[in-house]
């Protein structure tokens, strides 16, 4: 009973937690991020105080959308030819998670609103982090073989090109204009490598 | 040396016959100072009061008779102590907490526990009213304690909630909680004073119980100082200043002898989230939020 736990028993505890965060996300386009978390609760019958096993609120729902869509990379590129070179394999793991952002989350206005969220000083941290994890994900599955400084400069560099690519799209400006640029950017990129 | 702790332990005696008497008839039947023993008395099953062993269903009387001794003083005694700040950790609690009916929501019921005097369940009905305009819902104050709860409803005269159906004070053993049903309560608060139920566990159990899926147990007690150096300068001032305060400003020296025990004897942040997991709540994160760098902590569960 007053044992220190030397395992990680939050297996059992993100269960319930995780169904409140898939059945919200669905309700995002139409009601935005507060509201969606708030219908969540409600639909699966726990009271309205239970918004209080999200400590940030709604910075948790964001969360969870971003490591979905990170998870989902791995199936993306297993559906790749296996012949893609790097940067190819690249630009489409970049444009697939940017298209990504806008089928789930609905239009840009919710991306931009998701986008305001993750900058509030408080959920910044938790935002690199997750900007970090995806840009290693998304290097990983290119095949990236650096080592030393490069590992890092090469995610660093993925992140700033994710982020700015991420920024563009959120004030739905013209789709084709963007992607070009994201392969451009991209090819430059690992052709210095 | 051997006088001055000679002269310490009669003037122990005579300021405390009051309260010892009463505590030590009652143990071992002998009306005497400060008897230590470190085996227990009968074979019943025993627990601490302080650093004290008792007979487990002695505790509850010698609780109840602290906190009979300090009821009118006790405010003023909390901001001697903790020199006003743990106002702000009460505000902190609540707000962290935020209670109230959200839009298109049915209204909440709270129940503050071992809350006599009020200080919580003023706070929550405030918070609710001015944060989110809720206007309907319920609390419920419970405490062991009639004279703390005698104080809690004086003061809730001076309050808008004061003789409206919106805010009810019974006298509960918060580890039965008779008269609140299954599955009835949206937030359970409880905020120092968890530490001196006899059987926490049952407790916790209790507030599972009553708690709606969904619900949230709300947990505000002093804690253990993350760090050393802090740690041994707050534990001088527990142990020297504390009872010297309580016996210089209200002449009662033993009930804040017993405070600063009790909080020595409570289980850390770690062992504490442990045991509200083990009662079948989900906690946030680590589940506990350290307040004046563990002076206070606040433990989050819900149960989901």
């Amino acid at each position: 009973m007053f044992a220190r736990r030397l395992y990680s028993t939050a297996s059992s505890a993100s269960k319930s937690t995780t169904q409140i965060l898939d059945v919200s996300l669905k309700y995002v386009p139409e009601l935005g991020f507060e509201n969606a978390l708030v219908k969540g609760i409600r639909e699966l019958g726990y009271s309205d105080a239970a918004h209080s096993v999200f400590p940030q609120g709604t910075f948790n729902l964001v969360q969870h959308h971003l490591k979905q869509q990170r998870l989902a990379l791995s199936k993306s590129a297993a559906e790749l030819p296996t012949s893609t070179p790097s940067h190819n394999i690249l630009s489409s793991l970049v444009k697939s998670r940017l298209r990504a952002n806008i089928e789930v989350l609905g239009s840009p206005t919710r991306l931009s609103e998701a986008i305001s969220i993750m900058t509030l000083p408080s959920n910044l941290p938790g935002s690199l982090e997750e900007l970090h994890s995806l840009s290693d994900e998304i290097m990983y599955l290119a095949h990236d073989r650096s080592t030393g400084f490069d590992w890092y400069t090469n995610r660093g560099s993925l992140s700033a090109i994710y982020a700015s690519s991420g920024k563009f799209r959120s004030s739905d400006s013209v789709f084709s204009r963007n992607n070009c640029s994201i392969e451009r950017r991209s090819y430059y990129y690992i052709a210095s490598l | 040396m051997i006088v001055k702790r000679a002269l310490a332990r009669a003037q122990k005696q005579s300021n405390s016959l009051r309260f010892l008497n009463c505590c030590n008839t009652a143990i071992t039947g002998e009306p005497l100072g400060f008897v230590r023993r470190p085996y227990s008395t009968e074979g019943s099953k025993t627990t601490h009061f302080g650093f004290k062993t008792v007979p487990e269903d002695e505790k509850e009387h010698l609780v109840k008779h602290v906190f009979s001794n300090v009821a009118s003083s006790y405010d003023y005694m909390n901001d001697a102590m903790s020199l006003g700040i743990h106002r702000l950790w009460k505000d902190h609690f609540v707000s962290k907490l935020d209670p109230g009916r959200r839009a298109g929501g049915s209204p909440l019921s709270f129940l503050d526990v071992a809350g006599g005097s009020g200080d919580i369940a003023f706070r929550i009905l405030d918070h609710a009213a001015k944060i989110h305009g809720d206007h309907e819902s319920v609390m419920n104050v419970v405490d062991i304690n009639p004279e703390m709860l005698a104080e809690g409803e004086k003061r809730s005269k001076e309050t808008p909630y004061g003789n409206t159906s919106r805010i009810n004070f019974k006298v509960q053993n918060a580890e039965f909680l008779d008269a609140i049903p299954d599955n009835s309560q949206d937030i359970y608060t409880v905020s120092f004073g968890i530490r001196n139920f006899t059987n926490i566990p049952a407790a916790l159990a209790t507030a599972h119980r009553v708690l709606k899926p969904g619900g949230v147990f709300a947990c505000l007690e002093f804690s253990k100082v993350d760090n050393s150096i802090l740690d041994t300068l707050y534990q001088q001032y527990s142990f020297n200043i504390i009872p010297l305060l309580g016996q210089v400003l209200v002449g009662d020296r033993d009930s804040y002898q017993y405070l600063v025990e009790s909080i020595q004897r409570f289980p850390s942040q770690e062992q504490f989230a442990g045991m509200i997991q083990d009662a079948g709540f989900t906690l946030a994160g680590s589940g506990y939020e350290n307040l004046s760098f563990g002076i206070a902590a606040i433990h989050t569960g819900v149960k989901l």
